[in-house]
Formats: structure tokens, C-alpha cells, sequence
């Protein structure tokens, strides 16, 4: 089986949301297709806007942007970077670690949070 | 009964201390079972006044209100974090559902609690608390209602003896058509305007003007207002009181809280009952004063 | 009310005003004087400057204009009242009963007056309950305004007026517009102030039969002046000496009548104990002592039926159809209009207004309709205007059902006047009007016909005014003018003589007469008992949703009441053919 691991993690109040696992990798999925099965699987809420290119969470778990402040948000990083684009555009490899990351400010100041806490 | 008698009795302040209060605690103390009863407290009220006529006139729209908020709502909000289920790939959380079901019910408590309002306060009433606001605008509310049917009368006689020589809206092409309404609107103006010189001639002809107006409607503060105005303030302080400690409030998002009813909750829940149906104390009082009459005849 | 000194209410001393663009003075030198507690009558052809008169006594309401000579209330000129006891000093009531109501209800209304000036809570709930028990207002109080019937209204405007005591009552037409049992109604609560309250009457009316003999004083303007000013019965002599036609017509029918009687005969001068007679009652009692004067059998009536000369009412060469001319003619005339088992309410939940009424409109007919307030005239007319369709029944034009012939169709064939002429206009100038009426069927010179149609009725100098602009007349005989043109063969008046002066009224059964000679077919809801007297050859009477009574005037009239003119009242069973041929105006020796 073809897999990928994925991690959502949230602010300091919900800490981690879903711990690093598995997910089966089907032909064509994105980072966003990836994430749903994700959590469905974990029978979590998530509310997303869009589709394909313009795909974008918009909370996770009742997490939801600009909670923390106006430019608190939900981030993803493949294999530890952010890619920069839309997570219904970017189709993952086989091994990947997709980690969704909640920041509560703007990543340019942010601290390193990493995964957990 | 008809007004002397039971809530229809109540002085329009206290009325509006009333509806005020019944209001915002109805927004404020947002918990499914405290609305619940509150709405229970409400269409008893209605029951009393009218047998719930007008209420079932509402009924359908209301269900219909009540019935789309708890459905639209899960469908839209995904702030929860307890999943039900999934629709597709929409989650259905149980906390959208509580909220969904708890604005209804704020809803539907909202709308009875005006329907009663209708049946309680008349025209007289609320004019008299308006014209202590604005004396002007009472009187401009009187003219408009006095004004208003004798225009729409006005326009069905022009528009039946118009349309006899075809300047009508309902024949002829859409131009046609806005061509002759434009017609008849300027007409029904004009003459209006022509008629308002008379009456503003009779107004000051009895002296309009001349001075400060006083108000020749007056409602009298009775012993029955007084208690029933001490009793809401001193509910509505109660309420209060335990609203600002937290209690009579769900915690719904982000996770949702017990529906137990925390010992604030039920004392919240209670107080609010017994604001609520504190007019109908009148209604009881004043309908077996009524029975005893007849039994003794 | 005697008094030894006598405050005059109001007077106006050489009093010229003039409105801010005229040529003429609305009033010239008026110099009248009226005692406390007197009930004057203002008389006048429309313009003679009565409006304008009553209006410069109440100041909120006065005209802006150029004012010479001075007016004074209770003996302090008029200005120099300070605004609230001026404004309740002299109470203003108008003819339009709808537009002089301010606010919904009925208790508001008569309240607004007090309000104004700044009453305390009390003293209006007081004056409320002493007026209301007074004009039998208490069951009204809490109703709307605008459910009230037009007698009604006019009371409700009485009172509220009066809820302000005022010492001095103007009152401009305020019957004009009622029926005729409202209108007594009015009356007799005008002449109760008067005569229980003192309270001061100027009243200016055209309908003078129950006025004359109420009054103390009548006072005539023509063109602004004061042509006469002295006691009703001074003013029927001298109306009798200048013989002028407008004088006359001033006069209660029965006061002419005895006037034109006692031509040649100077032994019935009021000297000789012979008073003029102002009312039926007294025209009973004059034709009695002049039976036993000449030694004549009194019969019930008052015996000697012979009869007078012209009446100028009518045109000279119109003639009238003799009673039994007409009978045969009748007859022979195919009908142009049945209504057959008619039923109609307004709506599901109110009663019908019409049950199972039938009635033929024959062709060439002059109907005069009849019917109590509420009795279902306009109704009916409406109906068979096709305004409405009836819930049952059928209504044929020349035997062809209504409902098969198209409403553009029927609209033209059959014209329809409403009561208020107002309602026939929707354009910017009455040109407009006439030539969208021309045009609509079709004419093929719309704005000629329409040109032609204002000459007719004399209103070229009125084509490019708005309708609002036009007077009473102008208005009345505009909208005739657009119905007119749509060369209908049945024409359905309701109302037509309402509030107009006899001066009006004549020229208006000319024109009817015109428009009858054409070829057109006459219908006309009417409480004018006289006017349908003289102008309609078949009465109808409408009661309970049908036609009761359907007769030539003549015998329409013998033996009633109430439906019956003066004359008729006064010289009613053998002499009712007199009476006819009096209103008719043919000589008879």
C-alpha cells in the first residue's frame, strides 16, 4: 500500500488534534483529499471552503481561523515545508509527512511549534 | 375578557417592562431547556388570551422556521467538535445541531412571545408610550392610520373608473402598462396633496400651533401594575444576577457542554417561568372572580 | 335673547379685500354687523365672495391678500386676539366632510382640538363626555374615522369643533354634501346650539328650504358686496320686487309659489295679516286664511287649486312631455337595458346589497333613482355600468348579455358619471383628458372632437388647466365631457346635482336635456326630489336590495312624504296635478 503520514496539530489550547499516522495514498489525491479521509477517519469536524485550486480549511476540530487573532490560520507543510500552494493542488508522493499546522500569527513572526507540544 | 380585565388590564409600561425583559432574557439565557419552558410559559400566555387563535394562524410558518434552522444550520456550521455523523464529506457535529436547535427554539419562543404582544398591547397603548417619547410622532402615526385606508379606497375607485376608458394597468403592452400606473399614482398624489391643504386648514383651524399639545390619552397606574411591575424588576434582577455568574447558558461551542441543568440553570430556568406567565395571574385571578359571579347569580 | 345691550359678535366694518392676483375685489365695502346670538345666512352666487368672508373671521385659515377696513370679534379687531383664544373663539366647519378629519378614531378626533391647546387630561375627558351626550356620539367614539357615513362625519366635525366652546359658529356648506336626512339632522343640531347654547350661526348654504325659517337674518353678496341684509321675510319681498331670477331661486320653493300667487292680490300683503310664508307648514296656514278670507270651502288641503305661472327654471323652448303623451310613448319604447334577478354584496362576508332586483331601462327615458342612504343606488349603477359583476343575475344591453359583449364596447355604450367627478381624470390637463377620451374610440380627429366637445360645455378657457384647478362646475362638466365622448347611448349619473347651486342645477338639466335630445338614454341616482321633478320622466324607488316603486313623477310623488317636493307636501291630493304642472312650469288658468 501506497502511504503517506499526516499530523494536524493545533494552538496551545487543543494541542494535537491527530496524532502522526497513516493514510492510504489513492492515483490523484491531493493534500486536501489526503486530509478529509484523514479525519474522517478520526471522526473529526473540519470545515473547508472550495474546491481544487481553491480549496482552504477553514477550522479543524471546531479550530477555526482567526480564533487566535487576525492572522491566525491553518498551515500545511510536506515533509517539513510549506509549499505554498493550495492544498487541492499539490499531490503528495508516496512516504510523504504532511503536517497541518494552526499558527496563531502571521508565519513570518511565528515560533517554531513543530508537531505536539 | 375583554381589556379591563385580566393582562389586558396592565398599563403599558409595565407591559413593555415586560416584553423588554421576555425579550433579552429570551436572547440572553440561550440553553435548549430553559427556552423550552420559557416558550411552554409563553403559548400558555397566548392559550389564555385568545385560546391560542392567533398562535395557530403563526403555527405553520413557525414549524417551518423552526424545522429550516435545524436543518440549515448543521449543514452550514462545522464548529464542533463531536461528530455525529458524516453527510458525504460534510461532518454533522453535534454541537451545529444543538446551536441549530436552540436558535429555533429562541425563534419560536421570540415569535410567540409577539404574538401575545399584538394581543396585549393596542394601538392605544403603544401610541400612549410613544407620545411620551414623541408627541409628534404619535400624532403622525394617528394621521397616517386614519389616512391610510381612505387612500387605498381612493386608488380602487380611480382604478375601476379608470380602467373604463383604458388607463389601466392590467391591459396594453408593459410600457403601456407602467405608463398608465405612473398615470394614476400622480393623480392619486395630486389630489391627496390638494385634500391635505383642507385638512391642514381644519388643524389649525382648531388651534395647531398655537402652543405646547398636551396628550388626551392616559392610561391610570393601578395596584395590579404596580405588584406586577415590582415582580418583573425583581425577577429580572434575579436572572440577571445568575446569567452574569454563567448560569442559564449551554456551552455549546467549541465542545458542547451536559444539557444537565446546573443548579443556576434550574433556578434561571424557574425565574424566567414565573416572569413570563406573571400575567396571566391577572387572567386567573380576574376569571374566577367571573365564576364566582355566575355561580352566586 | 333680548338682551338690553347686545354685544355683535363679529363686525365687519367697510371691509375691501383682495386676493394677491385678481382683478377684482373679492369683497367691497361689506359693512355687517351680527348680534350675539344670532343665526345668520350667508346667500350668494358661487364667487360672490361667502368663502372668503366666513374665511377672513377665522384667522388661522384667512386668506393672504390685500385687507382694507377692519374686523372685529366681540368688539376687539380681529389681530389682536392672542392665537389660542382666537382659535377657540370661532369654530370653522366645511363642506368636505372627509378632509376636515385629522386623525383615525373618532374619540382622537373630537380630542385633537383640546390637545391643541394644551388642556389638562380632565377638563377634556369633561367637555368629551358633555358633547358626546349632547350629539349622541358615545357609541361612535371608539370607531375609525373613515367607517362613518358622510352624516356622520360632518357631526363628528360639528362637535369636535365645538369642543373648543366657541361663541361664534362659521359654517361654509357643511349640508352641500350630505343627503338630505343627514342634512336635516345637521340642521336641527345647528339650530339647537343656536337656540339652547346662544351660540352665534353664520351659515352659508344653497339648499334653503329648512334654513329660511330658522334663520334671523339673511344676508346677500353679490360680487363682493352686500346686496341685502335684513330678516327672511324682508328678503322674500324684496327677491319678490327685484324679480331677478337668482334671487328667486334663493328662495324655499314654497315661498315662491306664494309669492307668484299673491301677484295680483293686494289684499294678501303681509300687512293685511298675510305673512309670507317660508315654510310648509306656513304655506298650509296662508293658503287657509286666504280660503276663508274669500269665503271659499276650506278643503284639506287648503282648497283653490288655481295656479301660478312660470317658474324661469327652465329653458324656454324645452318642453316637457304631458303626463299622458309620455304614457303612450312609454310603451311603445324597446327596452335598452334589463336587469334580471340581481344579486350583489361586496364581498362573501357582508350582506347583499342587491336580492333579486329587476328593472328595465327603456330607451329614451329620463330616470330619476331614489333610495335611502345605504339603500344600494350607486350600487345598482355601478352594476349596470359594468364597474361590477353581479354574483346572480343578468343584465342585458339591447338584449345582448353583458358578459357576451367586450368591455371596451360596453364602456363606451354605456357612460357612467360617479359622484365625485374628480375620479375621471388622470392626465396634467383637462386637453389631455378629452382628447385620450376622443382618441380611445377612435376618432378621427381626436383633438378636434375634444375641442369641440369644451366648447359644448363652455370650458375652452378651462383645456389647459389642471383638473384640480378647474371649480365644482368646471370639474363636473369636464368629466361629463370625457364620458361624453365616448358617444355612449346610456348615461348613468350618480348623484350629479349634489352640492350645487340652483343656478348650477339649471344649467345642468340644459345640458342633460341636450345630451337627451341626442338620442341618449338617461339614468340618474338622485335624493334631489325637486330636480328629478322637473327633469325625469319615470321615478324609480330602491328599497332593500330592489326596485319598490316605478312610476311617472306625478304619481310618484301624489301621497308621499318624504320622497315629495315642497309644493307637492304643501298642495298634496286633488291639487298634486297642480303641483306637477307647477314644477313643470306650464301655465295653467
Amino acid at each position: 500500500m501506497r502511504a503517506v503520514t499526516i499530523s494536524v496539530a493545533g494552538n496551545s489550547e487543543w494541542g494535537e488534534i491527530l496524532e502522526s499516522r497513516f493514510v492510504e495514498l489513492k492515483d490523484g489525491d491531493t493534500v486536501a483529499d489526503l486530509l478529509i479521509r484523514a479525519l474522517k477517519a478520526s471522526k473529526l469536524a473540519y470545515e473547508t471552503s472550495g474546491s481544487g485550486a481553491l480549496f482552504y480549511v477553514r477550522g479543524i476540530d471546531g479550530l477555526f481561523e482567526f480564533d487566535d487573532g487576525p492572522t491566525s490560520g491553518w498551515h500545511y507543510r510536506v515533509n517539513g515545508k510549506e509549499l505554498g500552494v493550495g492544498a487541492g493542488s499539490y499531490k503528495p508522493e508516496p512516504g510523504d509527512a504532511i503536517e497541518w499546522i494552526y499558527e496563531s500569527e502571521d508565519p513570518a513572526a511565528r515560533d517554531d511549534k513543530g508537531t505536539g507540544t | 375578557m375583554s381589556e379591563g380585565f385580566g393582562a389586558r388590564a396592565l398599563h403599558p409600561v409595565v407591559l413593555l417592562v415586560y416584553y423588554a425583559g421576555g425579550i433579552t432574557f429570551g436572547m440572553l439565557l440561550f440553553h435548549p431547556v430553559i427556552l423550552l419552558a420559557g416558550w411552554a410559559a409563553a403559548l400558555a400566555v397566548n392559550f389564555h388570551l385568545d385560546r391560542g387563535r392567533s398562535w395557530r394562524s403563526w403555527s405553520l410558518p413557525m414549524a417551518g422556521g423552526v424545522l429550516l434552522l435545524l436543518v440549515l444550520n448543521p449543514l452550514i456550521s462545522h464548529r464542533g467538535r463531536t461528530v455525529w455523523f458524516y453527510l458525504g464529506d460534510t461532518p454533522i457535529t453535534l454541537e451545529s445541531v444543538a446551536y441549530g436547535a436552540t436558535m429555533a427554539l429562541s425563534l419560536s419562543f421570540l415569535l410567540t412571545l409577539f404574538i401575545s404582544y399584538r394581543l396585549l398591547m393596542t394601538e392605544h397603548k403603544f401610541l400612549f408610550l410613544f407620545a411620551r417619547v414623541s408627541p409628534k410622532f404619535a400624532l403622525l402615526v394617528m394621521m397616517a392610520a386614519g389616512l391610510i385606508p381612505r387612500l387605498r379606497r381612493r386608488m380602487y375607485e380611480l382604478m375601476r373608473i379608470q380602467r373604463m376608458r383604458g388607463v389601466t394597468v392590467s391591459e396594453g403592452t408593459v410600457l403601456e402598462r407602467a405608463r398608465s400606473g405612473a398615470r394614476l399614482v400622480a393623480s392619486l398624489l395630486a389630489w391627496t396633496l390638494e385634500d391635505a391643504l383642507q385638512t391642514a386648514d381644519s388643524m389649525q383651524a382648531r388651534g395647531y400651533g398655537t402652543g405646547p399639545r398636551s396628550a388626551y390619552l392616559h392610561f391610570r397606574f393601578r395596584i395590579r401594575d404596580v405588584v406586577t411591575i415590582c415582580g418583573l424588576l425583581a425577577a429580572s434582577g434575579a436572572i440577571f444576577a445568575l446569567w452574569a455568574g454563567g448560569g442559564g447558558v449551554l456551552e455549546i461551542y467549541p465542545r458542547l457542554g451536559s444539557l444537565a441543568l446546573s443548579g443556576a440553570d434550574r433556578a434561571a430556568m424557574l425565574i424566567y417561568a414565573a416572569f413570563l406567565l406573571m400575567p396571566l395571574i391577572w387572567e386567573w385571578r380576574d376569571r374566577s372572580k367571573w365564576q364566582a359571579l355566575r355561580s352566586a347569580a | 335673547m333680548e338682551g338690553s345691550e347686545q354685544v355683535a359678535s363679529f363686525a365687519f366694518r367697510g371691509v375691501t379685500f383682495m386676493y394677491p392676483e385678481a382683478d377684482r375685489p373679492a369683497l367691497s365695502g361689506v359693512n355687517l354687523s351680527v348680534k350675539e346670538g344670532e343665526f345668520a345666512v350667508l346667500s350668494g352666487p358661487s364667487g360672490s365672495g361667502k368663502s372668503t368672508l366666513l374665511r377672513l373671521l377665522k384667522r388661522e385659515v384667512s386668506p393672504g391678500g390685500r385687507l382694507n377696513g377692519t374686523i372685529l370679534l366681540d368688539d376687539r379687531p380681529i389681530e389682536a386676539w392672542p392665537a389660542r383664544e382666537a382659535a377657540a373663539r370661532v369654530g370653522l366647519v366645511m363642506q368636505h366632510p372627509d378632509q376636515q378629519l385629522v386623525v383615525d378614531t373618532v374619540e382622537h378626533e373630537l380630542a385633537f382640538g383640546m390637545e391643541n391647546l394644551g388642556f389638562s387630561r380632565d377638563a377634556m375627558r369633561r367637555r368629551m363626555a358633555e358633547m358626546a351626550g349632547f350629539f349622541g356620539l358615545e357609541p361612535l367614539l371608539s370607531r375609525r374615522t373613515d367607517e362613518l357615513s358622510g352624516g356622520q362625519k360632518q357631526t363628528v366635525n360639528l362637535a369636535a369643533v365645538l369642543m373648543l366652546q366657541p361663541r361664534l359658529l362659521l359654517l361654509d356648506e357643511p349640508l352641500a354634501q350630505l343627503d338630505p336626512l343627514s342634512a336635516r339632522e345637521l340642521l336641527g343640531m345647528i339650530r339647537r346650539l343656536n337656540d339652547e347654547w346662544g351660540i352665534t350661526v353664520l351659515m352659508s348654504e344653497h339648499r334653503v328650504d329648512d334654513l329660511l325659517p330658522a334663520a334671523d337674518r339673511v344676508v346677500r353678496l353679490e360680487e363682493g358686496a352686500v346686496a341685502f341684509d335684513g330678516s327672511p321675510r324682508e328678503f322674500a319681498r324684496e327677491a319678490w320686487e327685484r324679480r331677478e331670477s337668482a334671487w328667486l331661486r334663493a328662495l324655499p320653493a314654497v315661498t315662491r309659489w306664494a309669492l307668484e300667487r299673491g301677484l295680483d292680490d293686494s289684499a294678501l300683503e303681509p300687512a293685511a295679516g298675510f305673512p309670507v310664508p317660508l315654510s310648509v307648514k306656513e304655506g298650509r296656514q296662508w293658503v287657509r286664511r286666504i280660503a276663508e278670507m274669500k269665503g271659499v270651502s276650506a278643503a284639506p288641503n287648503g282648497g283653490d287649486c288655481s295656479v301660478v305661472p312660470t317658474t324661469d327654471r327652465r329653458a324656454e323652448n324645452a318642453d316637457p312631455l304631458t303626463p299622458a303623451a309620455d304614457m303612450r310613448a312609454a310603451d311603445s319604447r324597446k327596452p335598452l337595458l334589463e336587469a334580471e334577478e340581481l344579486f350583489f354584496a361586496y364581498d362573501a362576508r357582508s350582506p347583499a346589497v342587491l336580492r333579486g332586483l329587476d328593472w328595465t331601462v327603456r330607451s329614451g327615458d329620463r330616470i330619476a333613482l331614489f333610495g335611502g342612504n345605504g339603500s344600494g343606488k350607486s350600487t345598482l349603477l355601478r352594476l349596470l355600468a359594468g364597474l361590477h359583476r353581479p354574483q346572480r343575475g343578468r343584465i342585458r344591453l339591447n338584449g345582448e348579455p353583458f358578459s357576451r359583449i367586450a368591455s371596451r364596447s360596453l364602456h363606451a355604450r354605456i357612460g357612467y358619471l360617479a359622484q365625485n367627478p374628480q375620479l375621471h381624470f388622470a392626465f396634467d390637463t383637462l386637453r389631455e383628458d378629452l382628447t385620450h377620451a376622443a382618441a380611445r374610440i377612435g376618432a378621427l380627429d381626436p383633438v378636434g372632437e375634444a375641442l369641440r366637445m369644451a366648447s359644448r360645455f363652455g370650458l375652452t378657457h378651462a383645456l389647459d388647466r389642471h383638473p384640480h384647478d378647474l371649480s365644482g362646475g368646471e370639474r363636473q362638466l369636464g368629466a361629463l365631457a370625457v364620458v361624453l365622448l365616448g358617444k355612449p347611448e346610456l348615461l348613468l349619473l350618480d348623484e350629479p346635482t349634489k352640492g350645487i347651486d340652483a343656478e348650477r342645477k339649471m344649467r345642468l338639466a340644459v345640458h342633460l336635456e341636450d345630451i337627451h335630445r341626442e338620442g341618449a338614454t338617461i339614468v340618474m341616482a338622485t335624493h334631489d326630489v325637486e330636480f328629478a321633478a322637473a327633469f325625469a320622466n319615470r321615478c324609480s324607488l330602491l328599497f332593500q336590495g330592489e326596485i319598490v316603486a316605478d312610476d311617472m313623477p306625478g304619481s310618484f310623488f301624489r301621497g308621499n312624504l318624504f320622497y315629495a317636493t315642497p309644493l307637492h307636501r304643501l298642495l298634496g291630493g286633488d291639487c298634486s296635478r297642480s303641483a306637477d304642472r307647477a314644477e313643470r312650469g306650464e301655465a295653467l288658468r
